[in-house]
């Protein structure tokens, strides 16, 4: 399923919406396009979380490291009008302003979907140049999120109740240590922040 | 720092006030620094542009949130003085940063007197009244740092002051403030927050009727209200942002706002303070927030000489110690070129080739003979697989005609002809890739029939030497007789060479050099670009017209030629030994040579034995080099079919002269194999 940036706006709105009510941290950022001064908007995302490095054994159980240590983690997503889809950059530091290495990056990913990264990185995290900045971010390919969202049953054709953005970011979501509140799913369940 | 023990709960409060034993200490959860990369760029910027030699106390700010977070955050916007965002949820603290000199003055200077000093200023925007105008001064902090700009290494260590006495307990458990507060003070809570300018919003005090409407009001005006009203009901509430995500212990912000209160209201040091640690955002209301009711437990110390002070961070393990943060890897735009070329290599192991070994490719010590044409284009594409060592052999200076070739060189190399290709080469790749190491050796290659040469025995020590030294040896000279001693010292030292040669529309790339046994045919080697050649060289720039000394070529042919010499390399070293014509690696096949035409864009890659009677790779030869260099070396140089002779190549002429069974046309002599200096 492809979306018009308007469609992605008003999305992205939403996602903000429940955010705001639950205290989740996203906001709505704009950039201004130095090519026709359009502002274009997209989503951030800001967290100090404590993170854990997994990794795999030789016999594919999973085991995690409990190093704990709190990195910086802050996610944008964008609108990808090559691609007519969302696109995650992501970029994470440890609290003296260490940049993490890609390396570092691909062992933070869950363990669940470890094996799969393992075998196809190139499909998965790669860094590269943040369109409205310039300087390197981490991302996952936009290729495939097309055919993501087609497979969590969504197309152009039909409106759907729900969210297609939230159920994109939701799946992607443990490659790249980013937690989406469950409440997302159900939003008209009342959720306590603690 | 640990919980707080829940045992207070069961004491009624009058209980719990009198009976010593079971107070419950108040402790705060410190802060943590918490930094951007963008935030060590400005400090280098400002190091090197505004500060230099001088150590400032340069003003800064840090942010934090109520947010369940307990760090304070700086970025390359903490050394603004003005911060604008007025919608921003973030509260504002503000404080310095005192960039060393040297290492040896951030290790020396004296930790506790600089802490007093810290302190000591704190104390004065407390006397002053300064920090109750502007609450962000409350929460201060003090960055102590030492930068080596060279290394991009820095050295520091947050403080963030606070005084240590005097103690504070609790009056009974913290409870949430959902409790005591309705939805509706919650709404007037949070509108009161967002009115509140920036600066003000980390710290300020509530107000309510009997009726249960809250006023929110500035710090200010909040002790003003203190100081005219000792009534113990109507204190109202003490209000801060609060970082801790601690439950039941608040963060570090209230213990300087608890000083600041008791300083400058006396009156409410023996009543029981109810202090709102908000949590949360204000688009949640701030619904996690906390209720603390504490009281003072011992005497506030005035005397300004006994005050002491508390604050330094401890490190990631835990220490009272400074922090240290190697960003080379993304500061030093060298070592960024060098892991963007890993990556962009790396990057055909993912998927294209797993088995790609590019690390043999990258240790190889690679030699150029003749930094031409053909030399630039191999060693650019060298540089491009990842090689580091690369050595360049030339006796030549840059002229006019060659930068728009040879793609080294510039217009400014060839001014005064004053520059040696091989010098320049070798600058240039550095200019290039500044990991790239190096060198260039100006040195003319001795040649057969060169009478020149015959006291040259220095250089071929010289070119011996680098050929034992280096992994594999590109030939790329322009005339044949300049590569026949290095064709047979690689021979002799058994080193991978590739040669490279160029007629006008045709070129020949070809490896030889190394010893292959093939158990089959008992074929001992590989042809070298002399095996397929029955003549000796001579000097073949003598009575020659300047078109016919020059390499006359279409421009593109060289680049094919350079590239495949390049190509051929790094497949051939990814077999290990004995790599046989056409043997397969991970990259595909690896021929012996490769010979194309561009007249009609055809290529073949014809496999060609070693010639017994060879006059540069035979063992005849290499056994006369070896057992009489001097003499051996000076009859070469001399006498034009000494090596005709030896190699018994003049009595095999002779014997095809004497039989006359074929007519050789034209054709059949050009192609011969010779195409640089062929007419």
């Amino acid at each position: 399923m492809s979306m018009t940036y308007q469609q992605f706006v008003d999305y992205a709105t939403d996602l903000k919406s429940h955010s705001d009510f639950i205290d989740d941290g996203w906001s709505l950022c704009q950039y201004q396009c130095p090519m026709n001064e359009n502002y274009i908007k997209y989503l951030v995302k800001k967290k100090i979380q404590k993170m854990n490095k997994y990794s795999l054994k030789s016999d594919h159980s999973d085991s995690h490291t409990e190093n704990n240590i709190p990195v910086v983690c802050e996610y944008h997503i964008l609108y990808n009008p090559s691609y007519s889809c969302p696109d995650v950059f992501f970029n994470m530091w440890s609290t003296d302003g260490k940049l993490l290495s890609l390396e570092h990056v691909w062992s933070l990913v869950h363990y669940f979907l470890k094996e799969n990264v393992e075998r196809d990185k190139w499909n998965a995290i790669t860094q590269e140049i943040h369109p409205f900045f310039s300087t390197p971010f981490f991302r996952l390919h936009p290729c495939k999120n097309t055919h993501v969202l087609e497979m969590l049953g969504f197309s152009s054709k039909n409106n759907y109740e729900f969210n297609p953005l939230i159920a994109w970011l939701s799946t992607i979501s443990p490659l790249i240590g980013l937690e989406i509140h469950l409440s997302y799913g159900n939003k008209d369940s009342k959720v306590e922040f603690t | 720092m640990d919980n707080l023990p829940e045992t207070a709960s069961a004491i009624s409060n009058e209980d719990y006030s009198k009976t010593s034993v079971h107070e419950t200490l108040l402790r705060f959860e410190p802060l943590s620094s918490c930094l951007d990369p963008n935030f060590w760029f400005k400090v280098c910027q400002l190091k090197l542009e505004v500060d230099k030699l001088d150590e400032v106390h340069r003003p800064l700010i840090g942010y934090y949130t109520s947010n369940n977070n307990p760090y304070m955050s700086f970025d390359c916007s903490s050394f603004n003085q003005e911060v604008n965002d007025e919608t921003s949820l973030k509260c504002i603290a503000r404080g310095y940063c005192l960039n060393k000199n040297t290492i040896d003055s951030f290790k020396t200077c004296d930790k506790n007197e600089l802490l007093k000093e810290f302190g000591g200023r704190l104390l004065d925007d407390f006397q002053s009244g300064r920090a109750i105008e502007d609450p962000s001064l409350i929460p201060t902090f003090d960055i102590l740092m030492y930068t080596d700009l060279k290394r991009y290494i820095f050295y520091f260590w947050f403080a963030f002051p606070s005084f240590s006495g005097p103690k504070y307990c609790l009056n009974d458990t913290p409870t949430l403030l959902k409790n005591t507060f309705s939805p509706t003070q919650f709404d007037l809570l949070a509108v009161g927050f967002k009115n509140l300018k920036i600066h003000q919003r980390g710290f300020f005090g509530i107000v309510s009727t009997k009726e249960g409407y809250l006023t929110v009001m500035t710090l200010k005006e909040y002790i003003d209200f203190l100081k005219n009203n000792t009534e113990n009901d109507s204190v109202g509430y003490l209000v801060f942002a609060d970082p801790s995500d601690l439950l039941n212990n608040p963060g570090w912000p209230l213990r300087n706002l608890l000083y600041l209160i008791l300083f400058h209201c006396p009156s409410i040091r023996t009543l029981v303070l109810k202090v709102i640690a908000l949590r949360g955002s204000p688009t949640t209301k701030f619904s996690a927030s906390m209720l603390f009711n504490i009281k003072l437990s011992s005497e506030m110390v005035l005397n300004q000489d006994a005050i002491k002070f508390v604050g330094w961070e401890k490190n990631s393990k835990g220490m009272f110690c400074p922090k240290y943060v190697d960003l080379s890897k993304t500061m030093d735009s060298t070592k960024q070129a060098k892991t963007s070329v890993d990556l962009n290599l790396k990057l055909m192991k993912w998927r294209i080739a797993p088995d790609l070994n590019l690390d043999i490719v990258a240790q190889s010590k690679c030699l150029i003979i003749g930094a031409g044409t053909l030399g630039c284009c191999v060693a650019r594409n060298l540089m491009a697989w990842g090689v580091h060592n690369i050595t360049f052999i030339d006796n030549g200076k840059v002229s006019y005609s060659n930068p728009v070739r040879q793609s080294l060189y510039r217009h400014s190399h060839c001014i005064n002809s004053n520059t040696y290709k091989a010098i320049a080469a070798a600058d240039v790749l550095r200019e290039i890739h500044p990991e790239i190491n190096s060198t260039g050796v100006v040195m003319s290659i001795p040649m057969p029939g060169h009478a020149a040469n015959i006291d040259d025995h220095k250089n071929v020590d010289l070119l011996s030497k680098l050929i034992e030294d280096n992994d594999v040896i590109f030939l790329l000279t322009d005339s044949r007789e300049s590569r026949w001693l290095p064709t047979m010292l690689s021979t002799l030292h058994n080193k991978l060479a590739i040669t490279a040669a160029l007629g006008f529309e045709s070129y020949l790339v070809l490896r030889h050099g190394v010893e292959v046994l093939d158990v089959s045919s008992g074929e001992k080697k590989l042809g070298c670009y002399f095996c397929n050649d029955v003549t000796a060289p001579g000097n073949s720039l003598v009575d020659k017209t300047l078109d016919q000394q020059c390499t006359v070529t279409r421009p593109g042919v060289s680049n094919i030629a350079g590239a495949l010499a390049v190509e051929l390399f790094v497949s051939y070293i990814q077999l290990k030994y004995n790599v046989l014509a056409n043997a397969k690696c991970c990259l595909g096949i690896v021929p012996h040579s490769i010979r194309g035409f561009i007249s009609d864009f055809q290529q073949i890659i014809p496999f060609t034995p070693s010639f017994f009677q060879c006059i540069a790779c035979s063992p005849t030869v290499i056994n006369d080099f070896l057992n009489k260099k001097e003499e051996f070396l000076s009859n070469v140089f001399t006498n034009p079919n000494y090596l005709e002779d030896l190699t018994g190549l003049t009595s095999l002429k002779n014997e095809f002269e004497n039989i006359q069974i074929f007519e050789m046309n034209d054709s059949d002599v050009e192609d011969s194999g010779t195409y640089s200096e062929r007419v």
